[in-house]
């Protein structure tokens, strides 16, 4: 029977809200990948956190789960762990030889993976008690953790084949081999790192416009009308239980040549259903812009809307509720004005080059958590830095600087900056940095902490491509 | 008649109610919250009026030149202050900010956040929302100028979030109207090995200026401890000696510096000369 992806889709998707008598929140996984997936692969993913009372007991719910799909003529595969990367890794490859190559064979026949996303965590079906995913990952195969093609070939090329194997390399040395991928999808499995669950229903879409009578440039007329529109939106949010994480406000304005619309978009902290503060953040926005003609209506959208019960999270852990509402409002308030590149969180890289250990990701609740070290990773070969290492500040670019050695591979004596001529009392080094060849544009440096006679610390370094000196930061 | 010895000892009590009240004054909102942090380092509290640093005030890190280590000490002070929660916020418009080097000093990157403003004012702005709010134990960010009304705006707004922000700045400022609770000018010294820096309280509202300490920063953890020089280098004038014969100099300009807290402080710490802590430094 020829294999048809549409339809093979369309029955997945229909199968996805029928579920939803299983859980309120159902998905459709649409990773496929791994070589002897067949196309179109895809699985339905249940976020069962909570809802085990109402089936009386997990084991339960996934029975009865199994057993009504079998009822529909489908053989499942199912599984229940932690994590969606692991459910999905289990319910793929955690079955013994005969029931793997049985499966994928009727296309009206779908293997599913029901996954449980947060709480305590399978007929024919698995079940991974809570926080023991990890042991369950450790014999599968390296093509559970759901990897694109190119890095499974790279790993069966290395003869890294089960999971233990990949998880006993270092960290540091796989996002540089392999790229973030693997480390991305190693992490999700693991729990390590946030994955979202895409609901097959999309959300219904929040909005509300007011056409005012005449259009109008007053700032006090405009501002209360606002109000009404995002008091509105705001209501029907609070009605279905959710909150805004972004939204748009568009004032359409009227213009001898026809009408433009000015956007101001907001991305929030943290879920936020009070008006004040929405029109705050819009007002940060308003004030830095000129509207161009008179405005006729003004129309609110709410693209990204999350379940209010979110509002639980916490952007730094352990600390008071109230000082925690205090800082997303600070941070809103910033990202509105600044921009999102404006409110960042520092994120150490494992990178031997000192411009690229540390990345700045922009502040959010909804962002991965930094990467942890897995209980038998092998320590990484460099040592931890000492606080005298590194300078506080650094320069992007390296400056360019006059230096005086006593020989051609020594330290410096005396350098010149832009005030002037610096005599080196002390130093300590050469510490040699150098990246592999993997990277393309090689970086082979020695780098010198010096101490002037004044006292002042500064971070050179030479070229030993070309023995040029540069000067890259300042103990400040 | 009145002899001149009571004459004195009529205006130094004059002197010490006036200076008590102004300082009650002064304090208002501050006192009543009657939070207090140390900078982390026994040595350097001795020198700092209170003893370490009172909640929501703005504290000044005065650079003799570059590479001095002013911003090093504001990140070890900043660490001990948001040690028992509170979020640090580094306000980095320069983008210069290296992380790595925060992390080594044992600044929790978790609980950081780094603000990147293009424009000065825009980082003002975003300096004055820092420092109003709760959930924010410290603020780092490099200063040059600054007029006054921004500065008693900064103040007001530390004041009102409670939590302490370091600006670290030029020494020329030194001698320019401050609203800072404490000055203090961080100098470089030469070393053998581990960081060394003098720090002298040039300017503080509540005590006499003038006192210095050399420091030392551990190489290893980022400690910070006072510099051994034969003996042990400590404050150059002992806190208890703060109340001494020099009230009647203090008296005459009172009125000055309540209208405009000026270079009153700064002047005064230099004249006094008390920097004989470690004479025999390299």
């Amino acid at each position: 029977m020829a294999h048809d992806v549409v339809a093979d889709q369309e029955t997945l998707q229909q199968l996805a809200v029928w579920c939803e008598q299983f859980s309120p929140l159902v998905g459709v996984s649409e990773f496929s990948g791994g070589g002897q997936e067949p196309a179109g692969d895809a699985s339905l993913l249940l976020d069962v956190t909570g809802v085990r009372s109402w089936f009386g007991g997990e084991e339960n719910l996934v029975r009865q789960a199994v057993a009504a799909l079998h009822q529909r003529g489908y053989c499942v595969q199912a599984a229940l762990a932690d994590t969606i990367g692991a459910a999905w890794a289990v319910a793929h490859f955690g079955w013994s030889a005969p029931v793997e190559t049985s499966a994928g064979e009727d296309k009206a026949r779908e293997r599913f993976s029901v996954a449980v996303n947060a709480s305590p965590g399978a007929v024919k079906f698995r079940m991974i008690a809570s926080g023991e995913h990890l042991p369950a990952l450790r014999p599968l195969p390296v093509a559970a953790l759901r990897l694109e093609e190119s890095a499974l070939e790279l790993l069966q090329q290395l003869g890294i084949q089960r999971i233990h194997t990949l998880l006993s390399l270092p960290r540091a040395s796989l996002s540089a081999r392999f790229g973030q991928g693997v480390l991305r999808r190693l992490d999700q499995a693991a729990g390590t790192v946030e994955e979202v669950l895409v609901t097959q229903r999309p959300p219904p879409e929040f909005s509300a416009r007011r056409s005012l009578e005449y259009p109008t440039a007053l700032g006090q007329v405009l501002e209360v009308a606002a109000q009404q529109v995002l008091a509105q939106v705001t209501q029907d949010l609070v009605a279905q239980n959710r909150a805004a994480l972004q939204f748009d406000v568009h004032f359409d304005c009227v213009l001898p040549s026809g009408c433009t619309t000015v956007r101001f978009r907001v991305d929030l902290f943290r879920p936020v259903t009070d008006v004040e503060h929405l029109w705050h953040l819009v007002r940060l926005q308003w004030e830095k812009t000129k509207l161009p003609g008179p405005v006729r209506e003004i129309r609110v959208r709410i693209p990204w809307v999350v379940a209010r019960t979110q509002q639980q999270q916490e952007l730094f852990a352990g600390s008071d509720g109230t000082q925690e509402r205090a800082l997303a409002r600070f941070v809103d308030r910033l990202r509105s004005r600044l921009g999102c590149a404006g409110v960042l969180q520092p994120l150490l890289q494992p990178d031997v080059q000192p411009e690229c250990a540390c990345q700045f990701v922009p502040a959010a609740v909804h962002r991965s958590l930094p990467a942890v070290h897995y209980r038998d990773e092998v320590p990484v070969m460099r040592e931890p830095l000492m606080a005298g290492d590194r300078p506080l500040r650094i320069w992007d670019v390296p400056r360019p600087v006059q230096v005086l050695a006593g020989s051609p591979a020594g330290p410096p004596v005396r350098f010149r900056d832009q005030h002037g001529w610096h005599e080196v009392r002390h130093f300590w080094g050469p510490e040699r940095i150098e990246t592999g060849w993997w990277r393309g544009h090689t970086v082979r440096r020695d780098y010198y902490r010096v101490e002037c006679a004044t006292g002042q610390r500064f971070w050179l370094f030479r070229q030993l491509t070309d023995g040029q000196w540069f000067l890259h930061g300042v103990f400040a | 008649m009145m002899t001149a010895e009571s004459v004195a000892g009529v205006s130094r009590q004059v002197v010490a109610q006036l200076r008590a009240s102004i300082r009650r004054l002064e304090e208002g909102e501050r006192s009543r919250k009657g939070r207090w942090f140390s900078s982390g380092c026994p040595a350097l509290d001795r020198i700092l009026p209170d003893a370490g640093f009172p909640a929501g005030i703005l504290v000044e890190w005065l650079a003799a030149v570059e590479g001095s280590g002013a911003e090093t000490l504001a990140f070890l002070a900043a660490r001990a202050v948001v040690a028992g929660g509170g979020t640090l916020v580094i306000l980095d418009r320069r983008q210069e900010f290296y992380p790595p080097a925060a992390a080594a000093l044992g600044i929790d990157l978790q609980r950081t956040l780094v603000v990147r403003a293009a424009r000065r004012e825009e980082e003002l702005w975003a300096l004055d929302q820092a420092l109003r709010c709760p959930g924010v134990g410290a603020v780092c960010v490099s200063v040059d100028r600054l007029d006054w009304r921004w500065f008693r705006r900064l103040q007001l707004a530390a004041e009102q979030g409670g939590g302490i922000g370091f600006l670290l700045r030029p020494a020329q400022v030194r001698g320019q109207p401050s609203w800072s609770h404490v000055q203090l000018w961080v100098q470089p010294r030469p070393s053998s090995g581990s960081r060394r820096l003098r720090v002298e309280v040039t300017r503080c509202l509540s005590a006499h200026p003038g006192r210095s300490v050399e420091l030392e920063i551990g190489e290893e953890e980022g400690d910070l401890r006072a510099a051994e020089v034969g003996r042990v280098a400590t404050c150059a004038v002992d806190p208890g000696s703060t109340v001494d014969g020099r009230h009647e100099t203090h008296a005459l300009s009172l009125a000055a510096r309540l209208a405009q807290p000026t270079s009153y402080g700064a002047r005064r710490g230099c004249r006094s000369g008390n920097v004989a802590a470690v004479s025999g430094m390299v």
